[in-house]
């Protein structure tokens, strides 16, 4: 088969995800990679890529193939492969800087610069996009706390990080190019927030520019269901520091209760001299993690405290007091997450007493002291190296309930011995239709631990409870949640949000074309269906 | 039972598992995904090394053809085989990430801009 200037074929029968808890089968000849491609100018490698997605959407409608393009591999469930071919676009990694005559008057009469806008391909990874804006003195203003992802793969899943005044990575982004058809692409904004000239649209070369808010957060959190994101526009914003203030116990009494439900930060004084009065400093990023084995609800015990992360954004300055280096010597192995795994599946009822002196005694090596450093994006939210098999899932609640659910969490840990501990960040709620950090502030609890048994149980209690107490709950897309069912995914997000989701991809993908782009993991969700009739107006 | 269940685990985990993994890292950032079976090989050298694999030739994009990452694998089923075989037989598994290629920021909004489908040379890199 002869492939067009800057695809490969790339055949794979099968590909395991990056944290090696699920494996998914795949058809070999119809996986692709695509390469920037040899031309000469970057607009022509530019729109010669875009006529590759064109073909390869081709191909699929041809061939009747499903199609996914494969981001870094980051998540944990199946949401963002197939079960046709996968097309690896982590080699499209062209980027673009704008000058006025690219962006619309609008958005610069509103007091904004051009020169905070940026625009890359879908395979620029976090870590490549600030090194690429880094040393232009610019920071992306989002990352999900960690660099080792794709911009595309990052923002169609909601990756957050704990940003709980700003948002996660999809509030990043003010434009997409999307490849909806064989014959059609499309630049996708709000109406709200026009972005870009027509000098701009005119460069993509697109067939449509569409200016409208409900498809532009439709597509926001779409899973690559909307097409082949080829590119995004991001706003950034000057260079800057973010402080750490950090503290490994801190009992959890008023000052940390008031903290994630109030997000109050004047109680922490005693563990954490925060510069509340500075005007130059201002709070970014809040992490709470918690040892479910050594955590006392009452706070009488300060041993049993919680770690607590605040970051304060501060202007760039060259003399900064840099976080360590990790320290050199062994590391567990490629094999200690399963290996464990094997030993608590096998255990039955002795894992429940083994499990917390595991976790009591492995809590302690997770934590470097960063208190009093500084860094960039970059050098605070790096690469997060975790070896072999691993577990990790997500539920996003409003930040009130956070009390509540960690005493239901702790009682049900006396019974079921939960393998890991629990990861608390904020955010503020997006406007992406499915975008799981859905409330005004999102509490994001996260459950990282050992795959297995034991977990996968653990979490379909606690996810059971919650439904049965009533509180409103969203599971992260891209972490284990193998319990999504069509029902539950309208619970979570309302039949108006998810109706008004599968609207807008009927309104870009013509049916063979979303053929091409649906995957089991939205069969099973009910998002590959046709949306609901709206009822007719009375007249 | 489950003493023997949990015995058949650790030796099925540590058969099949890489039991030593030596990683030799510059930037964890890849052009590739995560466990692509495009970027790993298992190699083999006979007689204790008389008979050597040949050179991998990792296909980086070759406008950069610079490597960030090699991960060699040596399981428990590797060990046993070069045991049993007094080192006839020695097996590694060999994984490689390529550096990806990543052209200069280019500056749209320089020059004059033309209508699509026309050859453009609107852009200019910095």
């Amino acid at each position: 088969m002869n492939l067009p200037n800057g695809i490969e074929a790339h055949p794979m029968a099968e590909w395991t995800n990056r944290h090696e808890n699920f494996t998914q089968r795949l058809t070999s000849s119809a996986c692709f990679k695509l390469r920037i491609p040899n031309l000469p100018t970057s607009q022509e490698q530019y729109r010669q890529t875009t006529a590759n997605f064109q073909w390869l959407i081709r191909y699929g409608i041809d061939h009747n193939v499903r199609l996914r393009a494969l981001g870094k591999g980051w998540s944990f469930s199946e949401v963002a492969v197939t079960d046709g071919g996968l097309v690896d676009t982590m080699a499209l990694r062209q980027s673009f800087a704008l000058k006025p005559a690219m962006v619309a008057p609008a958005y610069q009469t509103a007091g904004r610069t051009a020169d905070n806008l940026f625009f890359t391909e879908c395979g620029m990874s976090i870590v490549g996009l600030e090194q690429q804006l880094e040393p232009r003195n610019k920071s992306i203003r989002a990352s999900g706390a960690s660099n080792g992802q794709s911009i595309a793969g990052a923002l169609s899943t909601g990756t957050h990080g704990g940003a709980f005044r700003f948002g996660a990575v999809p509030e990043t982004v003010v434009g997409l190019h999307l490849v909806t058809g064989a014959n059609k692409h499309v630049w996708l904004e709000r109406a709200s927030y026009p972005v870009a000239s027509a000098k701009f649209t005119d460069w993509l070369g697109v067939t449509e520019v569409c200016r409208d808010d409900e498809l532009f957060n439709a597509a926001l959190v779409s899973f690559g269901s909307f097409g082949f994101i080829h590119g995004v526009l991001l706003e950034v914003e000057p260079l800057f520091l973010l402080e750490d203030f950090s503290a490994y116990r801190v009992p959890y009494g008023p000052a940390v209760q008031r903290l994630m439900t109030h997000l109050d930060l004047t109680g922490l004084h005693p563990w954490l001299p925060l510069p509340l009065t500075d005007s130059t400093r201002q709070p970014y990023h809040l992490t709470i993690i918690i040892n479910p084995h050594q955590f006392d609800v009452t706070g009488a015990n300060p041993g049993h405290g919680v770690f607590v992360q605040l970051l304060f954004k501060a202007p760039y300055r060259p003399n900064y007091p840099r976080r360590p280096s990790p320290a050199p010597g062994f590391t567990y192995g490629d094999s200690t997450l399963g290996l464990i795994e094997t030993v608590l599946d096998h255990l039955g009822n002795l894992s429940a007493a083994l499990v917390p002196a595991l976790v009591n005694r492995l809590y302690p090596l997770a934590f470097e002291n960063t208190n009093g450093t500084a860094g960039t994006m970059s050098e605070t939210f790096d690469n997060t190296n975790i070896r072999g098999k691993a577990a990790s899932a997500a539920i996003g609640i409003a930040n009130h309930e956070v009390p509540r659910v960690l005493a239901e969490i702790q009682a049900l840990n006396k019974h079921t011995p939960f393998p890991g501990v629990l990861g608390l960040r904020f955010v503020k709620g997006t406007r992406a239709t499915l975008g799981f950090t859905r409330f005004p502030v999102t509490a994001v609890l996260e459950f990282d631990g050992v795959e297995g048994k034991t977990t996968r149980k653990f979490l379909e209690r606690i996810w059971a409870r919650l439904e049965e107490l009533g509180i409103a709950f969203t599971l992260h897309w891209g972490k284990i949640n193998f319990n999504l069912t069509p029902a539950l995914v309208r619970r979570m997000y309302g039949n108006a949000a998810v109706n008004q989701w599968l609207g807008c991809r009927q309104r870009l993908l013509d049916a063979p074309t979303r053929r091409v782009f649906t995957n089991p993991f939205m069969e099973r969700c009910g998002l590959d269906q046709d949306p609901a009739p709206r009822p007719n107006p009375v007249v | 039972m489950t003493q023997f269940a949990t015995v058949t685990g650790l030796v099925l985990v540590g058969t099949l598992s890489g039991c030593m993994t030596t990683r030799i890292v510059t930037g964890h950032d890849c052009d590739t995904a995560a466990n692509d079976p495009n970027s790993t090989q298992l190699v083999t050298a006979y007689f204790w090394g008389l008979k050597q694999p040949t050179d991998l030739r990792p296909p980086c994009d070759p406008r950069f053809a610079h490597l960030n990452g090699v991960t060699v694998k040596t399981s428990f089923g590797n060990f046993l085989l070069s045991l049993v075989t007094v080192g006839v037989v020695t097996k590694q598994r060999v994984s490689w990430c390529c550096a990806p290629y990543t052209p200069p920021v280019d500056t749209l909004g320089l020059g004059p801009t033309v209508a699509p489908g026309v050859p453009l040379h609107v852009s200019v890199r910095p």
